[in-house]
């Protein structure tokens, strides 16, 4: 395999441009960390110093055939695995808004903490993968460059994580609504 | 389901995810059970968001934005105040009539069963998950076993037990045996207990000290040799002890030239008397669990023949080796090698100069042969299984793995172990 020389300049500008870094990924590292986490608040809080430590050593990072978001994807995983260890719990309970809803509205707003719930159960590499192919909607090519994996092994994981979900949710007596 | 049906399914759901393919029977049914739990995690996060949040950021890591050059003479500045000022602490410590180093052995206690619980933390964060070791240690020296634990859930256990070593990688849901540490490229470092080496290095009294405040303690910090034996690799503790206990808390292995990778937290520190350690040293794997014996050459090793394999004959090699990728930083794979002893085989994959990966079952590559004074250091990998970093008596960096049934060590003379991290968490079968 030859070493794509777009993605080495790539590389390289995100390396040495730490502003389009932070502009470029930020968002999607809040959302991963979010469901991580259990916390928008706290994920922002976490992103923000992944991309403090991403300033220190992405300079000094050397080509691997990977991008730089693979290296952020990283860090972000295993920080979120040390807090959560910290709190000594897998996730909070995301906080369900407490004004009044319209029935349809909170049929809506049921599912969705449901689905937030089923998808904090996942392990984090199923959590990684659902987030990069689905939520971020990287093709499975990508989703297997940032993550060190096949394509095969992301598409199998992502099969047991798509019927760990359903249990799930058929656990709570919910149906995904088309 | 056989797993031919289930990476049918798999493929099937990648192609509706994918669009190319209607949503029917399980695949459907999953991708829109995905979809919707991607849509409830799908934050909004706005520009002006993302800008407020640099604009935040940037005053942090503003004060850090010199050139390169620059800081890495500031920062040599700035340890050497610090090493000057801690030569002058250690002066007035010593001057006052305190024998810190005296006092910290005796703290240890006399040798029996101890029991070491410690963390160890990347020095930079998020480089690698924080893990915990448990260390039970016979102070006969014939009975030591360490489980690693990462969130809780144990990750590694590794026994030694007359002489004989028993590994068991939870990941791989193996237990490798060994008749001897000489049967693993990592020997028994990984059981040389950090506190037994500060123990020892406290008996040279060779260390210098220095008074610290230590997470808003009175501490002490002794910076002491490891070893001082010929022919091995050369390495600091750096140990910071309780100024009211004088028992270790903070320990730093240091190897001149090279970057600090991780620390350990001594957690906890117990000594007990023998036969209260009653169970302590059992390995507690499942049973039925694949049990690899590893043979420890009995005769002086000899190589009988090297032969180099062409590309496709390497990709046939069952099991599949492991490499990292057809180039490693810009350098391309340049050979794979089948190396052929008396005892058994290798396989050695070379990267230009700078790396080496090695796979191997029965018989350890005199390369990879550990350092025997120097303790290995045992890290989780992010994708499970832990790896063991040690040092070569020529000073070389390897980071062990257990692959299936073989053993893998990435073997980088001039690399950081960062570097040989990032190499290992790039492992994959050559297909």
């Amino acid at each position: 395999m030859q070493d794509d020389p777009l993605e080495l300049r790539r590389f390289r500008r995100e390396q040495d441009d730490f502003d389009a870094l932070f502009r470029a990924h930020y968002a999607e590292i809040v959302r991963y960390l979010s469901v991580r986490l259990g916390s928008r608040d706290d994920a922002a809080e976490l992103a923000s110093e992944v991309f403090v430590e991403a300033f220190r050593r992405v300079p000094r990072l050397r080509w691997q055939g990977r991008p730089v978001l693979a290296w952020l994807y990283r860090v972000a995983a295993n920080m979120a695995a040390d807090t959560v260890s910290k709190r000594g719990r897998e996730v909070s309970a995301p906080e369900v808004a407490a004004r009044e809803e319209a029935p349809d509205r909170l049929e809506t707003v049921a599912e969705r903490e449901a689905l937030r719930r089923a998808l904090a159960e996942l392990s984090p590499q199923h959590q990684l993968l659902v987030h990069l192919r689905l939520v971020e909607g990287y093709p499975f090519a990508e989703v297997a460059r940032l993550t060190g994996r096949s394509v095969g092994a992301c598409q199998m994981a992502l099969l047991r994580a798509g019927r760990q979900l359903q249990e799930s949710l058929e656990r709570e007596g919910i149906r995904a609504r088309a | 389901m056989p797993v031919r049906e289930e990476r049918s399914v798999a493929a099937r759901l990648a192609r509706v995810l994918d669009g190319r393919e209607a949503g029917e029977g399980e695949a459907g049914r999953l991708a829109l059970v995905l979809s919707r739990a991607a849509d409830a995690a799908r934050e909004e996060v706005g520009e002006a968001e993302v800008e407020r949040a640099l604009a935040r950021s940037l005053p942090r890591v503003a004060p850090a934005a010199r050139p390169h050059r620059l800081r890495l003479a500031a920062s040599g500045v700035g340890l050497a105040v610090v090493l000057g000022g801690a030569a002058a602490l250690a002066f007035l410590v010593r001057g006052g009539g305190l024998d810190i180093e005296g006092r910290a052995a005796a703290a240890l206690g006399p040798p029996r069963v101890l029991h070491v619980v410690e963390r160890i933390e990347p020095v930079g964060a998020g480089d690698f998950p924080v893990s915990t070791r448990s260390g039970w240690i016979d102070s006969d020296g014939r009975r030591v076993i360490w489980n690693q634990f990462v969130h809780g859930r144990r990750v590694a256990a590794t026994l030694l037990e007359r002489g004989r070593v028993s590994r068991y990688d939870i990941a791989q849901d193996v237990v490798v045996v060994g008749p001897s540490c000489r049967a693993f490229g990592s020997g028994c470092a990984e059981l040389v207990d950090p506190i037994e080496l500060y123990r020892r290095a406290l008996q040279q009294r060779r260390g210098e000290t220095s008074r610290i405040t230590y997470r808003g303690r009175s501490a002490y910090r002794l910076i002491l040799p490891a070893q001082a034996l010929p022919d091995t690799a050369r390495i600091e503790q750096v140990v910071t002890i309780d100024a009211a206990s004088y028992l270790p808390r903070l320990i730093v292995w240091r190897e001149p030239g090279r970057p600090p990778f991780s620390r350990i937290v001594v957690t906890r520190f117990r000594s007990f008397p023998r036969g209260a350690a009653r169970g302590a040293f059992d390995l507690r794997a499942p049973t039925g669990i694949r049990v690899v014996e590893r043979v420890a050459p009995g005769r002086v090793l000899r190589e009988v023949g090297r032969q180099a394999l062409t590309p496709g004959a390497a990709r046939k090699v069952r099991p599949p080796l492991q490499w990292v990728g057809p180039s490693y930083h810009g350098e391309r794979l340049r050979q794979v090698v089948r190396v052929r002893w008396n005892a058994g085989d290798g396989y050695l994959l070379r990267y230009g100069d700078s790396l080496t990966v090695w796979n191997y079952r029965r018989v350890v590559p005199p390369e990879v042969v550990a350092d025997r004074y120097v303790p290995a250091k045992t890290i989780p990998l992010s994708r499970g299984g832990v790896v063991r970093f040690y040092l070569t008596t020529a000073g070389g960096v390897v980071g062990e793995v257990e692959r299936g049934d073989r053993s893998v060590a990435v073997l980088g003379p001039q690399q950081a172990k960062a570097d040989i991290f990032d190499a290992l968490e790039a492992l994959a079968p050559l297909r």
